[in-house]
C-alpha cells in the first residue's frame, strides 16, 4: 500500500485534540494510558471519556453521541488514522521509555481538530530516526542506540 | 551418489542399505516430481516480472482499507490492549491432568505453557497439551444443544432431559451415567450428586485405552484399593518397563519424563537410574532405553511370571510360597531366559529402588507386576497415597451387558466416545438406538453423539471450572481463560442441573473446596477466600501431608486374580499390538490439525496412522514401505500402508490408535484407519493385542508423509566430509562467526570433533548438479 500520508478520516464523534489535549492541556497519557505500557497506545474506553464530559457539557450534540453510546452498549467504532503494516512490529511502550515525544511520530496533534497522519510511516522513515538518534545522543547523559536490526521490527 | 560414508551419515535405513539416497524409496522422484522451469526462458521471465511489477505499482496507488478501532465501552482494570495476560489452569487433553499457563489475548487463549508451580508436571506440557488450544478454536465443535440433530435451547433440553430420567426411574429401569474413569474430585462429587438424585442410577466408566483401568483393578485385588499408585522414577535406580511408554503416552509422561531426565542427569546424582525396556512396539520409553529387548505381546505374562518367578525366589515375602505356586502355573515364556535371568538379576541388586512397571491392558499382567514390585518390597511406587482413585463404577462390559438385555432407561455419554473407540462400536451404536432416552455432552456430534438423541455440548477445558487429582499432596484447580465461544454448558453443569440442583457448578466447586479441600491445605491460612483467590491464582493448592497407612499385600486375592491363565494357546498369523501414539492417544482430539501434523517421535510419520512391522517381517510378506495391506481377524479387518520399522517384534504388525475417525470433523475425518476395530474383548474386557492375524498385500502404494526423509541432498552431496589436521580444526570455529570470502557464498564449516573430523556444508560447484535444483 502506498504512503498513508496527509490522511485524515472522519471520525463517528467529532472530537477535537485542539481542545482537549491543546486548550485544555489534557496529557496524552492520560486517555492512551497503554502507550506507557504495551505496544498499542490504545483509544481509551468510552467510560474514561465520560469521566469529564459528564460534569462539564452533557448536552452538547457530540456528547449525546457518547452517552448514547453507553446507554446502548454499542461501542464506538473510530476509524483508524496511524497504521503500520502487520509484517512490521512496533511497540509503543519501547519509545515512550526512551522519550520520544509523541509528536515526533503523530505531528501536533494537540493543534488538529481532526487527526491527521502527518509523517510518511515508511520504513525509511523510521531508519531516519533510528539512524540519528544514537549520534544526537552520543554525548548525552542517557545515550541512545535504538536498533537498526532487520529482525527488531520483521519478524 | 554421495561423498559421505554411509555408515556414519544415513537417513532412512533404506539408505543405510542401499547405495543410492532415498529419493526413490517413498515414491518420489525428485527429478520427475519437480521437472525443471524449462518453459520459463530469459524473455519470458523478464515478461512475468514487469507484469508482476506493474500489479504491484498499480496496488500501491490505493490507500489502504478502511481500520476500525473499537475500543471496550468499559475497559477491565486488568486488560491492556496489545499486552498478553497469563492465567494458571491445568490441562485437559488426557487424564494427566499437568499444570498448565495460558497466554490469553484480547480474552482469546492463545498458547499453552507449562506452571511451573505444579508439583507433577514442573513447568513442562506434552504436544497434545499444546496443541490443546488450538481444539478451542474447533468449527466442528456443537454450536450449541441439539434434539434429535436441530438446534433447540438449554431450557427446552433440560425439560426433555429431566423429564426422560424421571419416566426412566418411574418405569423402574436403570439410568447409566458414562464417564472416563479419571475426571477429578469435584467432577466425581458431582456425578455422586446425580446418582443420589436418581436411585436407579450408576456410573459406568469407558476408557478407550484402558490400562489405567487395568491397573486400579489389579491394585483392587492385590492392594483392595482401585487405584494408579504414584510412580517415583527420579527415585528409582533401576526401571524395567514392559510395555509402557511412560516417557510417551503412559499414564503421566509429563510428569514421568521430569523424574526421569533427572534420574538420568549425567551430572546428576550417581547412580544413574538404569532403564530396560521390553515391549514389542518401538515406543520413545524404547528408544530411551539402556537395554532394550524385543518381545511379542502374547508373551508379555509369561515373561512378567518368569520374572515375578525369579524375583520371589530370591525372597522371603510373606505368602511366597502361595504366589509362587500361581505364578508356576503359567506357562513358559518364548522369551530368552538368559535375559531375563539378566534382568532379575538387575532389579534383585536394587530391590527397594527398583520398579516393575507394564502398559498391559490385561489385569493378569498388571498382577503380576504388582507381585514383581511387592516381593522387591519397592519404595518407588506407592498404592497407599496413588496418583489416581477411581471411583466406584460399573465397568463398560457390565453395562453392555445390560443395554442389551434392556433394562437400561436413558443413558448419560459424558465426554465418551464408545461408538468409536470401542471394537464393538457399530453394535454399541445400534443398542444406544434402543434406548429411550440418551443424552451426550460430547462437544461435537460425534461417532457416539450422532447415536444420541439428545446432545448437551460441553465446554473446551479453556472454557470451564474443574479440577484434577494429580500430585501426591496437590490439588490442581482449572479456570475458564475466555469466555464460551459457543452456547455451550459444562458436563458437571448439566449434571448439576438435571439432579435439581440450582447452584452453578462454580459455586458447588466452591463449596467443596471450603469444604473438604480448606480443611486440609497445606498453608491455608486464615480466610477461605485468600486461599480460594491464592490457589485460581496459581492453578494449584498444595496439601497437609497426610500419613501414610501402607496398604498391606493380599495374597488370597491375588492368587485368585492370577486363576485361568494356563499356556498361551499357539495361534498362527502374526500378532497385532495397538498402541497409544505421542500425538494422538485415543484420537479424541483428531480434528487439530496440529496435532495431525506433528511427526511421530520414532516413525516420524505425519497424517494418518500404518502398518509398523519390522524389516524381517515385511520381507517375509513381500511388503515393501508404502505398499497397502490388510490386517484382518475374520470380517474385522483395517486396511493401511506399511512402513518398516526397527524394534518391532518381528510377529507383530502394530497400528495407532486414534485415526480413522468419521465424525470428528473436517481435519480428522478419513485420515487413517480405525484401529480399534481389531482390538479383542476377554470377558468383557478391551485389550488392546491379539495374536492370529491375516496379513495380505493389496496391491496399492501409498506414499508415507514423513519427515525422517525431508533434507535430502538430492544427489547434490551437499555434506561433504574431510579430515583435517587440529591446527586447522581451531580454525573453523572463526570462519563461522566472522564469515570469510568463502562463508559469504553459502558454505559454512563446523568443527565436529576434537581433533580430525571437519564437515564442510558447501555450495554445489558443477552447472549440471545446480541445474538439478
Amino acid at each position: 500500500m502506498g504512503s498513508q500520508q496527509g490522511y485524515e478520516p472522519a471520525q463517528p464523534i467529532a472530537y477535537s485534540h485542539a481542545l482537549h489535549a491543546g486548550e485544555l492541556q489534557i496529557n496524552c497519557l492520560y486517555c492512551h494510558s497503554g502507550a506507557e505500557k504495551s505496544r498499542h497506545a490504545g483509544v481509551p474506553s468510552a467510560s474514561i471519556c465520560m469521566n469529564c464530559p459528564a460534569q462539564v457539557k452533557k448536552d452538547a450534540p457530540e456528547i449525546k453521541k457518547l452517552s448514547a453510546a453507553i446507554e446502548s452498549g454499542t461501542p464506538i467504532e473510530w476509524t483508524r488514522v496511524h497504521r503500520l503494516p502487520d509484517f512490521a512490529y512496533f511497540n509503543h511502550s519501547r519509545h515512550v521509555a526512551a522519550n520520544v515525544a509523541c509528536q515526533t511520530c503523530h505531528g501536533a496533534v494537540e493543534t488538529m481538530v481532526r487527526v491527521k497522519q502527518v509523517e510518511t510511516m515508511t520504513m525509511g522513515w523510521c531508519l531516519d530516526c533510528h539512524r540519528n538518534t544514537e549520534k544526537e545522543t552520543r554525548s548525552a547523559a542517557k545515550r541512545i542506540a535504538p536498533t537498526t536490526d532487520c529482525s527488531a521490527c520483521h519478524y | 551418489m554421495s561423498l559421505l560414508d554411509k555408515d556414519k551419515y544415513w537417513q532412512c535405513a533404506d539408505e543405510h542399505v542401499n547405495e543410492d539416497e532415498h529419493d526413490h524409496v517413498h515414491g518420489y522422484d525428485h527429478e520427475r516430481d519437480n521437472p525443471p522451469p524449462a518453459s520459463v526462458n530469459r524473455r519470458s521471465f523478464f515478461k512475468i516480472m514487469g507484469l508482476s511489477t506493474a500489479a504491484v505499482a498499480a496496488a500501491g496507488c490505493k490507500r489502504a482499507p478502511v481500520a476500525k478501532i473499537v475500543p471496550y465501552l468499559t475497559k477491565p482494570e486488568e486488560v491492556t490492549p496489545g499486552e498478553a495476560l497469563w492465567y494458571a489452569s491445568t490441562c485437559g487433553a488426557c487424564s494427566a491432568a499437568c499444570g498448565i499457563l495460558l497466554k490469553t489475548r484480547d480474552g482469546r487463549p492463545i498458547k499453552v505453557e507449562g506452571n511451573e508451580k505444579h508439583p507433577a508436571s514442573r513447568g513442562g506440557v506434552c504436544a497434545m497439551g499444546q496443541a490443546s488450544v488450538l481444539s478451542l478454536y474447533d468449527a466442528a465443535r456443537a454450536r450449541g444443544p441439539l434434539a434429535a440433530g436441530k438446534a433447540t435451547t438449554w431450557a427446552e433440553l433440560d425439560a426433555a432431559v429431566k423429564a426422560g430420567f424421571a419416566r426412566a426411574a418411574a418405569s423402574g429401569k436403570s439410568i447409566r451415567v458414562v464417564t472416563p474413569p479419571v475426571v477429578g474430585p469435584t467432577a466425581d462429587a458431582t456425578i455422586a450428586a446425580f446418582l443420589a438424585a436418581f436411585p436407579t442410577a450408576k456410573r459406568v466408566t469407558f476408557d478407550a485405552l484402558p490400562y489405567e483401568e487395568a491397573i486400579a483393578d489389579a491394585h483392587a485385588a492385590t492392594h483392595g484399593a482401585r487405584v494408579v499408585p504414584a510412580y517415583n522414577f527420579g527415585g528409582a535406580k533401576v526401571v524395567v518397563s514392559v510395555g509402557a511408554d511412560f516417557l510417551g503416552t503412559w499414564v503421566s509422561p509429563v510428569a514421568f519424563t521430569r523424574d526421569y531426565a533427572k534420574a538420568r542427569d549425567p551430572e546428576g546424582v550417581r547412580p544413574m537410574l538404569r532403564h530396560i525396556q521390553i515391549e514389542s512396539t518401538m515406543s520413545l520409553a524404547g528408544a530411551n532405553a539402556d537395554r532394550r529387548y524385543s518381545v511379542a505381546p502374547s508373551d508379555e505374562i509369561p515373561v512378567l511370571a518368569a520374572l515375578a518367578r525369579r524375583v520371589l525366589e530370591r525372597s522371603d515375602v510373606a505368602g511366597k510360597d502361595t504366589l509362587l505356586a500361581a505364578v508356576a502355573k503359567i506357562g513358559p515364556a518364548k522369551f530368552d531366559a538368559r535375559s531375563l535371568d539378566a534382568v532379575a538379576k538387575e532389579i534383585l541388586a536394587r530391590r527397594t529402588e527398583a520398579l516393575v512397571v507394564s502398559g498391559s491392558t490385561d489385569v493378569r499382567a498388571q498382577t503380576l507386576v504388582n507381585i514383581i514390585n511387592y516381593a522387591l518390597g519397592t519404595t518407588v511406587v506407592s498404592s497407599a497415597r496413588p496418583l489416581h482413585r477411581l471411583a466406584a463404577a460399573l465397568s463398560f462390559a457390565e453395562f453392555l451387558a445390560e443395554l442389551k438385555a434392556g433394562s437400561v432407561g436413558a443413558v448419560l455419554l459424558c465426554g465418551v466416545n464408545p461408538v468409536y473407540a470401542h471394537p464393538d462400536g457399530a453394535e454399541i451404536a445400534k443398542a444406544l438406538r434402543g434406548i429411550p432416552l440418551v443424552v451426550s455432552t460430547n462437544d461435537r456430534v460425534d461417532e457416539t453423539a450422532s447415536a444420541a438423541a439428545y446432545l448437551a455440548p460441553s465446554h473446551h477445558f479453556l472454557e470451564s471450572w474443574g479440577d484434577a487429582a494429580t500430585a501426591l499432596t496437590a490439588l490442581s484447580l482449572s479456570q475458564p481463560a475466555v469466555t464460551p465461544l459457543f452456547d455451550t454448558r459444562g458436563t458437571w453443569e448439566s449434571l448439576l442441573a438435571w439432579a435439581g440442583r440450582s447452584s452453578a457448578y462454580y459455586d458447588f466447586m466452591r463449596a467443596r473446596w471450603e469444604k473438604e479441600v480448606f480443611p486440609v491445605a497445606a498453608d491455608a491460612g486464615a480466610s477461605f477466600q485468600a486461599f480460594w483467590d491464592r490457589s485460581v491464582h496459581d492453578g494449584v493448592a498444595a496439601l497437609k501431608e497426610a500419613p501414610e497407612a501402607a496398604l498391606p499385600f493380599r495374597i488370597d486375592e491375588t492368587q485368585k486374580a492370577l486363576e485361568g491363565i494356563g499356556a498361551s494357546p499357539a495361534v498362527g498369523g502374526v500378532e497385532v499390538a495397538l498402541y497409544a501414539k505421542v500425538g494422538m492417544r485415543d484420537g479424541a482430539l483428531a480434528n487439530n490439525g496440529w496435532l495431525q501434523e506433528l511427526p511421530d517421535p520414532i516413525s516420524k510419520a505425519t497424517w494418518g496412522n500404518y502398518a509398523a512391522m519390522s524389516p524381517a517381517l515385511a520381507k517375509k510378506q513381500g511388503l515393501a514401505e508404502g505398499a497397502g495391506v490388510t490386517v484382518s481377524f475374520g470380517d474385522r479387518k483395517v486396511t493401511l500402508p506399511v512402513l518398516i520399522q526397527q524394534g518391532t517384534h518381528e510377529n507383530v504388525v502394530a497400528l495407532a490408535l486414534g485415526y480413522g475417525r468419521t465424525r470428528a470433523g473436517k481435519v480428522g475425518n478419513g485420515v487413517g484407519a480405525n484401529a480399534f476395530a481389531l482390538a479383542r474383548v476377554d470377558a468383557g474386557r478391551v485389550q488392546l493385542c491379539r495374536p492370529g492375524a491375516a496379513i495380505s498385500a493389496t496391491g496399492a502404494v501409498e506414499p508415507l508423509a514423513l519427515t525422517q526423509t525431508h533434507h535430502s541432498q538430492e544427489k547434490r552431496a551437499l555434506v561433504r566430509e574431510a579430515t583435517a589436521r587440529p591446527a586447522s580444526c581451531r580454525v573453523t570455529p572463526r570462519t563461522t562467526s566472522r564469515p570469510s570470502a568463502r562463508t559469504r557464498s553459502g558454505a559454512a564449516a563446523r568443527c565436529t570433533g576434537f581433533a580430525s573430523t571437519v564437515i564442510l556444508k558447501d555450495r554445489p560447484k558443477t552447472r549440471a548438479s545446480f541445474s538439478n535444483r
